[in-house]
Protein backbone atom coordinates (compact mmCIF):
# COMPACT_ATOMS: atom_id res chain seq x y z
CA UNK A 1 0.00 0.00 0.00
CA UNK A 2 1.21 3.46 -0.93
CA UNK A 3 0.01 6.78 0.35
CA UNK A 4 1.16 10.24 -0.75
CA UNK A 5 0.36 13.61 0.75
CA UNK A 6 1.52 16.94 -0.63
CA UNK A 7 1.55 19.99 1.62
CA UNK A 8 2.99 23.48 1.27
CA UNK A 9 5.24 25.03 3.85
CA UNK A 10 6.49 28.59 3.09
CA UNK A 11 8.43 28.24 -0.17
CA UNK A 12 8.63 24.47 0.08
CA UNK A 13 6.46 21.66 -1.20
CA UNK A 14 6.52 18.73 1.22
CA UNK A 15 5.88 15.36 -0.42
CA UNK A 16 5.32 12.64 2.22
CA UNK A 17 5.65 9.07 0.93
CA UNK A 18 4.20 6.29 3.07
CA UNK A 19 4.30 2.51 2.66
CA UNK A 20 5.71 0.67 -0.35
CA UNK A 21 6.63 2.57 -3.50
CA UNK A 22 6.92 -0.62 -5.57
CA UNK A 23 6.48 -1.18 -9.30
CA UNK A 24 2.71 -1.64 -8.92
CA UNK A 25 2.28 1.55 -6.88
CA UNK A 26 4.55 3.66 -9.09
CA UNK A 27 2.12 4.43 -11.92
CA UNK A 28 -0.49 5.60 -9.41
CA UNK A 29 2.21 7.58 -7.55
CA UNK A 30 3.24 9.28 -10.80
CA UNK A 31 -0.35 10.50 -11.31
CA UNK A 32 -0.64 11.71 -7.72
CA UNK A 33 2.66 13.56 -8.01
CA UNK A 34 1.74 15.42 -11.21
CA UNK A 35 0.97 18.67 -9.26
CA UNK A 36 4.62 18.67 -8.13
CA UNK A 37 5.77 18.94 -11.74
CA UNK A 38 3.52 21.94 -12.29
CA UNK A 39 5.29 23.96 -9.60
CA UNK A 40 8.50 25.77 -10.49
CA UNK A 41 8.50 28.27 -7.68
CA UNK A 42 9.44 26.18 -4.69
CA UNK A 43 11.93 23.72 -3.28
CA UNK A 44 10.73 20.14 -2.99
CA UNK A 45 11.17 18.12 0.18
CA UNK A 46 10.62 14.36 -0.05
CA UNK A 47 9.62 13.15 3.40
CA UNK A 48 10.62 9.47 3.61
CA UNK A 49 9.96 8.98 7.33
CA UNK A 50 7.25 6.38 6.64
CA UNK A 51 8.54 5.05 3.33
CA UNK A 52 9.23 1.36 3.83
CA UNK A 53 10.22 0.16 0.37
CA UNK A 54 11.24 1.76 -2.91
CA UNK A 55 11.69 -0.04 -6.24
CA UNK A 56 13.55 1.02 -9.38
CA UNK A 57 10.42 2.66 -10.80
CA UNK A 58 10.01 4.57 -7.52
CA UNK A 59 13.62 5.75 -7.79
CA UNK A 60 12.92 6.89 -11.34
CA UNK A 61 10.16 9.16 -10.02
CA UNK A 62 12.62 10.67 -7.53
CA UNK A 63 15.13 11.18 -10.35
CA UNK A 64 12.49 13.02 -12.39
CA UNK A 65 11.60 15.21 -9.41
CA UNK A 66 15.27 16.06 -8.98
CA UNK A 67 15.61 16.95 -12.69
CA UNK A 68 12.54 19.17 -12.40
CA UNK A 69 13.95 21.15 -9.46
CA UNK A 70 17.32 21.43 -11.16
CA UNK A 71 15.84 22.91 -14.35
CA UNK A 72 14.00 25.47 -12.20
CA UNK A 73 17.05 26.28 -10.09
CA UNK A 74 15.32 25.02 -6.93
CA UNK A 75 16.52 22.66 -4.21
CA UNK A 76 15.61 19.00 -3.90
CA UNK A 77 15.75 17.68 -0.36
CA UNK A 78 15.24 14.29 1.23
CA UNK A 79 14.04 14.23 4.81
CA UNK A 80 14.40 11.27 7.17
CA UNK A 81 14.77 7.78 5.82
CA UNK A 82 14.69 4.27 7.24
CA UNK A 83 18.00 2.39 7.13
CA UNK A 84 16.75 0.30 4.21
CA UNK A 85 15.66 3.29 2.10
CA UNK A 86 18.89 5.09 3.05
CA UNK A 87 20.91 2.17 1.70
CA UNK A 88 18.93 2.01 -1.56
CA UNK A 89 19.31 5.77 -2.11
CA UNK A 90 23.00 5.68 -1.28
CA UNK A 91 23.68 2.74 -3.60
CA UNK A 92 21.67 4.36 -6.36
CA UNK A 93 23.68 7.61 -6.14
CA UNK A 94 20.70 9.69 -5.01
CA UNK A 95 22.40 11.06 -1.93
CA UNK A 96 24.84 12.87 -4.24
CA UNK A 97 21.93 14.64 -5.95
CA UNK A 98 19.44 15.34 -3.17
CA UNK A 99 20.33 17.40 -0.13
CA UNK A 100 19.77 15.68 3.18
CA UNK A 101 17.71 17.05 6.01
CA UNK A 102 17.28 15.36 9.39
CA UNK B 1 46.73 43.45 -7.67
CA UNK B 2 44.06 42.36 -5.18
CA UNK B 3 41.43 43.09 -7.79
CA UNK B 4 43.21 40.85 -10.26
CA UNK B 5 43.44 38.11 -7.69
CA UNK B 6 39.73 38.44 -6.89
CA UNK B 7 38.94 38.31 -10.59
CA UNK B 8 41.05 35.21 -11.02
CA UNK B 9 39.38 33.53 -8.02
CA UNK B 10 35.96 34.42 -9.34
CA UNK B 11 36.79 32.94 -12.72
CA UNK B 12 38.16 29.85 -11.06
CA UNK B 13 35.01 29.60 -8.93
CA UNK B 14 32.87 29.95 -12.03
CA UNK B 15 34.84 27.24 -13.84
CA UNK B 16 34.49 24.92 -10.84
CA UNK B 17 30.75 25.53 -10.67
CA UNK B 18 30.46 24.64 -14.35
CA UNK B 19 32.50 21.53 -13.73
CA UNK B 20 30.21 20.52 -10.83
CA UNK B 21 27.15 21.04 -13.03
CA UNK B 22 28.69 18.91 -15.77
CA UNK B 23 29.46 16.16 -13.25
CA UNK B 24 25.89 16.34 -11.97
CA UNK B 25 24.58 15.96 -15.51
CA UNK B 26 26.78 12.94 -15.95
CA UNK B 27 25.63 11.52 -12.60
CA UNK B 28 21.98 11.97 -13.59
CA UNK B 29 22.67 10.20 -16.87
CA UNK B 30 24.42 7.32 -15.07
CA UNK B 31 21.66 6.95 -12.48
CA UNK B 32 19.07 6.87 -15.28
CA UNK B 33 21.11 4.26 -17.12
CA UNK B 34 21.44 2.22 -13.92
CA UNK B 35 17.65 2.32 -13.49
CA UNK B 36 17.17 1.23 -17.13
CA UNK B 37 19.43 -1.77 -16.51
CA UNK B 38 17.69 -2.63 -13.23
CA UNK B 39 14.30 -2.54 -14.95
CA UNK B 40 15.61 -4.72 -17.80
CA UNK B 41 16.91 -7.19 -15.23
CA UNK B 42 13.56 -7.18 -13.42
CA UNK B 43 11.74 -7.77 -16.74
CA UNK B 44 14.14 -10.60 -17.58
CA UNK B 45 13.60 -12.20 -14.13
CA UNK B 46 9.84 -11.90 -14.63
CA UNK B 47 10.07 -13.60 -18.04
CA UNK B 48 12.12 -16.43 -16.50
CA UNK B 49 9.51 -16.83 -13.74
CA UNK B 50 6.73 -16.99 -16.32
CA UNK B 51 8.63 -19.58 -18.35
CA UNK B 52 8.99 -21.69 -15.17
CA UNK B 53 5.24 -21.42 -14.47
CA UNK B 54 4.42 -22.32 -18.09
CA UNK B 55 6.74 -25.33 -17.90
CA UNK B 56 5.07 -26.53 -14.68
CA UNK B 57 1.63 -26.13 -16.25
CA UNK B 58 2.81 -28.06 -19.31
CA UNK B 59 4.16 -30.91 -17.16
CA UNK B 60 0.85 -30.99 -15.26
CA UNK B 61 -1.08 -31.19 -18.53
CA UNK B 62 1.12 -34.01 -19.82
CA UNK B 63 0.39 -35.98 -16.63
CA UNK B 64 -3.34 -35.29 -16.87
CA UNK B 65 -3.26 -36.39 -20.51
CA UNK B 66 -1.47 -39.58 -19.50
CA UNK B 67 -4.14 -40.34 -16.89
CA UNK B 68 -6.93 -39.41 -19.28
CA UNK B 69 -5.84 -42.36 -21.40
CA UNK B 70 -6.85 -44.57 -18.47
CA UNK B 71 -10.42 -43.38 -18.20
CA UNK B 72 -11.71 -46.82 -19.16
CA UNK B 73 -12.85 -48.55 -15.93
CA UNK B 74 -11.60 -52.02 -16.86
CA UNK B 75 -8.18 -50.62 -17.73
CA UNK B 76 -8.01 -48.74 -14.45
CA UNK B 77 -8.97 -51.78 -12.39
CA UNK B 78 -6.42 -53.91 -14.21
CA UNK B 79 -3.79 -51.29 -13.50
CA UNK B 80 -4.76 -51.19 -9.80
CA UNK B 81 -4.54 -54.97 -9.47
CA UNK B 82 -1.23 -55.02 -11.29
CA UNK B 83 0.37 -52.26 -9.22
CA UNK B 84 -1.06 -53.17 -5.78
CA UNK B 85 -0.89 -56.93 -5.90
CA UNK B 86 2.46 -57.22 -7.69
CA UNK B 87 4.14 -54.71 -5.40
CA UNK B 88 2.17 -56.05 -2.39
CA UNK B 89 1.35 -52.50 -1.35
CA UNK B 90 -1.51 -53.69 0.90
CA UNK B 91 1.10 -55.05 3.29
CA UNK B 92 1.90 -51.48 4.30
CA UNK B 93 -0.50 -50.47 7.13
CA UNK B 94 -0.69 -46.85 5.88
CA UNK B 95 -1.68 -47.82 2.34
CA UNK B 96 -5.20 -46.39 2.01
CA UNK B 97 -7.63 -44.93 -0.54
CA UNK B 98 -5.67 -41.67 -0.87
CA UNK B 99 -2.40 -43.55 -1.40
CA UNK B 100 -4.08 -45.72 -4.05
CA UNK B 101 -5.55 -42.65 -5.80
CA UNK B 102 -2.10 -41.02 -5.84
CA UNK B 103 -0.50 -44.18 -7.14
CA UNK B 104 -2.90 -44.49 -10.07
CA UNK B 105 -3.12 -40.75 -10.70
CA UNK B 106 -6.89 -40.31 -10.30
CA UNK B 107 -8.98 -38.38 -7.81
CA UNK B 108 -10.31 -39.89 -4.58
CA UNK B 109 -13.86 -39.49 -5.96
CA UNK B 110 -13.05 -41.18 -9.26
CA UNK B 111 -11.53 -44.14 -7.40
CA UNK B 112 -14.50 -44.47 -5.04
CA UNK B 113 -16.92 -44.38 -8.00
CA UNK B 114 -14.86 -46.96 -9.87
CA UNK B 115 -15.07 -49.45 -6.98
CA UNK B 116 -18.75 -48.76 -6.27
CA UNK B 117 -19.83 -49.53 -9.83
CA UNK B 118 -17.37 -52.22 -10.86
CA UNK B 119 -16.36 -54.42 -7.94
CA UNK B 120 -17.86 -56.66 -5.33
CA UNK B 121 -15.79 -54.85 -2.73
CA UNK B 122 -17.75 -51.62 -3.26
CA UNK B 123 -14.99 -49.46 -1.73
CA UNK B 124 -11.20 -49.20 -2.13
CA UNK B 125 -10.86 -49.72 1.66
CA UNK B 126 -12.74 -53.03 1.41
CA UNK B 127 -10.56 -54.12 -1.52
CA UNK B 128 -7.34 -53.37 0.39
CA UNK B 129 -8.78 -54.95 3.57
CA UNK B 130 -9.72 -58.09 1.65
CA UNK B 131 -6.17 -58.46 0.32
CA UNK B 132 -4.91 -58.21 3.91
CA UNK B 133 -7.38 -60.86 5.12
CA UNK B 134 -6.32 -63.22 2.30
CA UNK B 135 -2.67 -62.66 3.22
CA UNK B 136 -3.40 -63.28 6.91
CA UNK B 137 -5.31 -66.52 6.15
CA UNK B 138 -2.42 -67.73 3.99
CA UNK B 139 0.08 -66.94 6.76
CA UNK B 140 -2.13 -68.72 9.34
CA UNK B 141 -2.01 -71.80 7.12
CA UNK B 142 1.63 -71.64 6.07
CA UNK B 143 3.30 -70.34 9.24
CA UNK B 144 1.91 -72.28 12.21
CA UNK B 145 4.71 -70.93 14.43
CA UNK B 146 3.96 -67.26 13.78
CA UNK B 147 2.13 -65.43 16.57
CA UNK B 148 -1.16 -63.69 15.74
CA UNK B 149 0.57 -60.35 16.37
CA UNK B 150 3.33 -61.20 13.88
CA UNK B 151 0.74 -62.21 11.28
CA UNK B 152 -1.23 -59.00 11.83
CA UNK B 153 1.96 -57.01 11.28
CA UNK B 154 3.08 -58.95 8.20
CA UNK B 155 -0.36 -58.79 6.59
CA UNK B 156 -0.51 -55.00 6.89
CA UNK B 157 -3.02 -54.69 9.78
CA UNK B 158 -2.42 -51.78 12.10
CA UNK B 159 -3.19 -53.97 15.16
CA UNK B 160 -4.26 -57.46 16.29
CA UNK B 161 -7.83 -56.40 17.12
CA UNK B 162 -8.46 -55.27 13.54
CA UNK B 163 -7.06 -58.55 12.23
CA UNK B 164 -9.31 -60.56 14.57
CA UNK B 165 -12.39 -58.55 13.65
CA UNK B 166 -11.76 -58.78 9.91
CA UNK B 167 -11.11 -62.55 10.00
CA UNK B 168 -14.27 -63.04 12.08
CA UNK B 169 -16.27 -60.95 9.59
CA UNK B 170 -14.91 -62.90 6.64
CA UNK B 171 -14.91 -66.55 7.79
CA UNK B 172 -16.98 -66.44 10.99
CA UNK B 173 -14.26 -67.59 13.34
CA UNK B 174 -11.20 -66.23 15.13
CA UNK B 175 -7.66 -66.67 13.75
CA UNK B 176 -6.92 -69.17 16.54
CA UNK B 177 -10.04 -71.23 15.74
CA UNK B 178 -9.10 -71.19 12.04
CA UNK B 179 -5.66 -72.52 12.90
CA UNK B 180 -7.13 -75.24 15.16
CA UNK B 181 -9.43 -76.45 12.36
CA UNK B 182 -6.48 -76.66 9.99
CA UNK B 183 -4.44 -78.66 12.52
CA UNK B 184 -7.37 -81.02 13.16
CA UNK B 185 -7.82 -81.60 9.44
CA UNK B 186 -4.16 -82.52 9.06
Amino acid sequence: MMNITITEEQDRLIVALRGDLDNTASSQAEKELSPVFQRDDCDIVIDCRELEYISSSGLRILLNIYKHTRINGRRAIIRQMSDYVDEVMRTGGFLQLYEMEK
Amino acid sequence: MIKDEAKRLLAENQALRLEVEKLKDELIRLIGHNLDLTEQLEAYTEIRRRVEVARELMDGNINRQRNADLQDDAQLLALIELRVEQQRLHLQPDFDTDALADLIGVSHERLTRLFRTNTIHRTPEAYIGNLRVLTALRLLREKPNYSIAAIAKDAGFSNVRTLQRRIMDTIGMTPVEYRQILTRDI
